[in-house]
């Protein structure tokens, strides 16, 4: 058979966002794979130096439906540095049980859809039916089940109450024993062993050359987690340790995320015991920044999230610079199919969990028919504006 | 290691010019380099602190100049680099060969702020459409220069 | 009337009109199943008629690439080739409509036919992922085949005879085969997972990896003749292995002889439908509780675990027929 030309993508059943991978394939083997992305850019790095910092807030929290809480914590986090504005203890807790829940709610999202890839149907029902747990909770204590608007500048928006903290203990001991089993199944299935055991394999260290993060980079036996190499937040006063696996495979990248599941069940219950009782959640914070750059970085649930922003003492920031967890892990997922089975593109580079509306921000929407630009920012519009 | 510590190390090893040498915090270390010392700027960090982090390349449009960042981590240290690039001249060495974790950031830098990265391995668009137009860059900020200019024309 | 009869056979009952309505059965029976195996609430009775219509009123597209004949007639060959095979399987008294010494080996034959249309539909519709598929079809075609066709055997080798009619009236007296070729019942059912293309050997399909494989391309008419095919292959190759191993309509306590040929009939319809949902019972099982395994793991796999044993099977029953004989 001659090498056949293979594309996966922009509408391809494996990826729930549109994006481009063309493989090259020799009979069932991969030779050689290419990524185009930038389908869905949304100009939010632009639009950001176009709004004032608490627009931002809103349009940051736009850049991802999955990890929203992430971008806004590190947004926010970034400005609070900027202005040098004290967040109040129990804000800290709170969004940190927040950071915490996003990465339950994500990983187990992401279990469903490995399973979905592998044709396991039945792990990937149970896995969002369990999900559901930790979305109530999120919706009884934001008020929405995606895009919570938590975050805040200077704190956060809602506390707390203690009937809420009660039925957070009931809702993560559930689910705790549920990410238990799925632990279970996830090394003993034999089918599903068949189709992660060295699958999508990606050495340590060249994973740590390509700059990927989070629990790829993790799956591989290095310990890069933001949470303990910049402490942010509270993460210094709880117990909680960097789960690693020497797998290096798909397998591997699937333990990793299921432990941490349990691990932010066991930190968000840390954090409603730590949690000073009463006071405020929300600190006063100044309409305009003072002039500097600085940058922030979160641990998001799909690995390490960094905010660039300066200011130039204005209301409205100079620039924004976004990098989020998937772009660090392309370089990787490329690595990881080639040289791989057709078969195991889907849950190889499900294994890095994309998120590609997160890795594009920008877009101007070509025409592509007639060549015209039908859709273009704002900040395209004023600049084309004074150009004429 | 604390920033301050690893900008002082930087300022007694480092053999070559450097723009800025700064720790704002603890954890925040902030040195620059001419372009032109990029590449022996990043071969520097590899070796002395690895394993290394690249978490970014970020651009900024300051009107005169690009500056392009490029956002290390090392253990407990943030180490920012910064090389401002003249417009007109804006070309940079690749760092790819040395960090191959820059791959797609040079081409996000290249695509958005039409800074060319000399020696680029695989130098094609990454974000932007194919039928993009040639020469148009949606983050460079050409206009803030043009009426900067206007205005002083007008005085 | 006589020579209606068998144009009744192949377009009423057991043919066409029967084959699709129990098919449409079965196929819900089994998506409820697994609806309730994986916690789910699952679909209505209606629910697999109402995607035949309504795939049956879409636009009919062929691709401009593609082999016009080829994608045109595919569809057609394999259904008709399953549709054939029902006369020749025991539907409500051990003896089929049509039988003949070798019956067995034609009913093998004509049940490979969806698969090698399969084939030819994907490889003509000019679509990588039909392409990709169409080459799956045929690789899975090696794994599975060879051992149905050993599990087939043992039963024949045991009875002595190649006709399937032959086969199941030697279980009327309640002797099931399946106490005689137990492992080659197994592979029987394995294989069959393999034949329908269901989890975890729905590799030339899969979905999330190359979108359907060679049914990519087809839409509407052509696409509800796929579905059919697959629903009466389910229904024909259950039956198959249950007139082979499970003694067909026979049950022990029903006394067929004393019935008469209408309620005996009818009773052993009843019987024989019954245990096709059981067998569809176990195809909904395992299709919950597996994921999709990869194609080079599955053919390794059934030469090595579905091959051995069915040819072991045949061994002891040759052995023991030998032994009986002298």
């Amino acid at each position: 058979m001659p090498k056949l030309s293979f594309p996966i993508g922009p509408q391809h059943p494996a990826l729930k966002e549109p994006e481009n991978l063309r493989f090259t394939v020799d009979g069932e083997l991969v030779v050689d794979a290419d990524i185009r992305i930038g389908y869905v850019h949304r100009s939010i790095e632009r639009s950001c130096s176009e709004r004032n910092y608490v627009q931002d807030l809103y349009l940051c929290e736009r850049v991802c439906g999955i990890c929203s809480n992430a971008h806004t914590l590190a947004y926010s986090m970034a400005i609070e540095k900027l202005a040098d504005v004290e967040v109040p203890e129990r804000a800290q807790y709170i969004r940190m049980m927040m950071h915490e829940f996003e990465r339950i709610h994500s990983h187990m999202l992401w279990l469903g859809v490995a399973a979905h890839e592998i044709g396991f149907e039945t792990l990937f029902m149970y896995a969002w039916r369990d999900r559901e747990i930790i979305q109530d909770i999120l919706e009884m204590v934001s008020g929405n089940r995606g895009h919570y608007a938590m975050t805040t500048l200077g704190g956060v928006r809602y506390d707390i109450t203690d009937e809420m903290a009660g039925k957070i203990r009931e809702g993560l001991a559930t689910l705790r024993q549920r990410a238990e089993h799925y632990a279970d199944i996830a090394t003993t299935e034999a089918t599903f062993l068949k189709r992660t055991v060295g699958v999508g394999v990606v050495s340590g260290d060249r994973c740590q050359q390509l700059g990927a993060c989070g629990p790829v980079v993790r799956a591989s036996g290095k310990d890069y987690d933001v949470r303990a190499y910049f402490p942010y937040l509270k993460y210094d006063n709880v117990e909680w340790e960097v789960r690693t696996s020497e797998l290096c495979d798909v397998l591997g990248r699937t333990i990793v995320r299921v432990q941490e599941v349990i691990d932010a069940c066991d930190i968000s219950i840390q954090c409603l015991d730590l949690m000073p009782e009463g006071g405020e959640i929300q600190a006063k914070f100044p309409r305009k920044v003072p002039e500097g750059e600085v940058t922030s970085r979160v641990e998001a649930q799909r690995g390490e999230l960094i905010y660039y922003v300066r200011s130039d003492g204005s209301d409205v920031p100079e620039r924004v610079k976004i990098r989020t967890p998937t772009l660090a892990n392309l370089p990787a997922s490329i690595e990881m199919v080639i040289g791989g089975q057709i078969a195991d593109i889907p849950i190889a580079f499900a294994s890095i969990d994309p998120c590609f509306s997160c890795t594009d921000r920008m877009v101007v929407l070509d025409d592509i028919s007639t060549g015209d630009r039908r859709t273009m920012s704002w900040a395209e519009l004023v600049k084309l504006g004074k150009r004429k | 290691m604390t920033a301050s510590e690893l900008v002082e190390q930087i300022q007694s090893e480092y053999e070559g010019e450097l723009t800025e040498a700064e720790a704002r915090s603890d954890v925040d270390a902030w040195v620059g380099v001419p372009p032109a010392d990029v590449q022996q700027m990043a071969r520097y960090i590899m070796e002395t602190w690895a394993p290394v982090h690249l978490s970014t390349i970020s651009g900024v449009d300051n009107g005169r100049e690009i500056e392009v960042l490029y956002h290390f981590a090392t253990e407990g240290v943030s180490l920012n680099l910064r090389a401002a690039v003249p417009k007109g001249d804006d070309r940079i060495d690749t760092i790819t060969p040395i960090v191959p974790a820059a791959i797609l950031y040079e081409r996000e830098i290249m695509d958005m702020f039409g800074v060319e990265i000399v020696g680029h391995p695989d130098p094609r668009r990454l974000i932007l459409p194919e039928d993009w137009p040639e020469g148009d860059y949606p983050l460079r900020r050409d206009d803030v220069l043009e009426e900067e200019e206007g205005e002083e024309d007008n005085a | 009337m006589e020579v209606l009869r068998p144009l009744f056979h192949v377009l009423v009952f057991p043919g066409f009109l029967f084959l699709v309505a129990f098919g449409l059965l079965a196929s819900w029976v089994d998506r409820k199943l697994i609806a309730k195996f994986q916690n789910r609430v699952g679909p209505p009775i209606t629910q697999p008629l109402a995607d035949l219509i309504k795939l049956l009123a879409k636009e009919d597209i062929i691709p401009q690439h593609a082999n016009r004949a080829m994608f045109a007639w595919a569809p057609l060959v394999g259904f008709a080739g399953v549709i054939a095979s029902a006369v020749y399987i025991p539907m409500w008294s051990p003896t089929a409509v049509n039988f003949f010494n070798g019956d067995l080996i034609v009913v093998i034959y004509l049940l490979t036919l969806p698969a090698f249309a399969l084939f030819l539909g994907g490889w003509y519709s000019s679509n990588p992922f039909a392409t990709i598929g169409a080459t799956r079809v045929l690789s899975q075609l090696f794994g599975y085949e060879v051992p149905f066709f050993l599990a087939c055997l043992g039963p024949a080798v045991a009875a002595g005879s190649w006709s399937i009619t032959e086969i199941t009236r030697m279980q009327a007296d309640g002797l099931w085969l399946i106490g005689a070729a137990p492992l080659s019942f197994v592979v029987a059912m394995i294989a069959l997972i393999g034949k329908l293309e269901r989890v975890p050997f729905d590799i030339p399909q899969a979905k999330t990896e190359i979108v359907t494989g060679p049914e990519v391309e087809y839409t509407g008419r052509r696409l509800a003749l796929w579905k059919l095919t697959f629903l009466t292959e389910t229904i024909v190759g259950s039956a198959l292995i249950a007139a082979l191993f499970l003694g067909g309509p026979h049950f022990w306590g029903i006394p067929f002889d004393q019935m008469g040929p209408w309620l005996g009939g009818l009773v052993g319809m009843v019987v024989l439908a019954v245990k096709i949902l059981l067998i569809v019972f176990f195809l909904s099982l395992v299709q919950a509780a597996m994921a999709r395994i990869r194609i080079e793991q599955m053919v390794e796999w059934s030469l090595l675990w579905l091959g051995i044993p069915a040819l072991a099977n045949i061994g002891v029953i040759v052995f023991i027929t030998r032994q009986m004989g002298a």
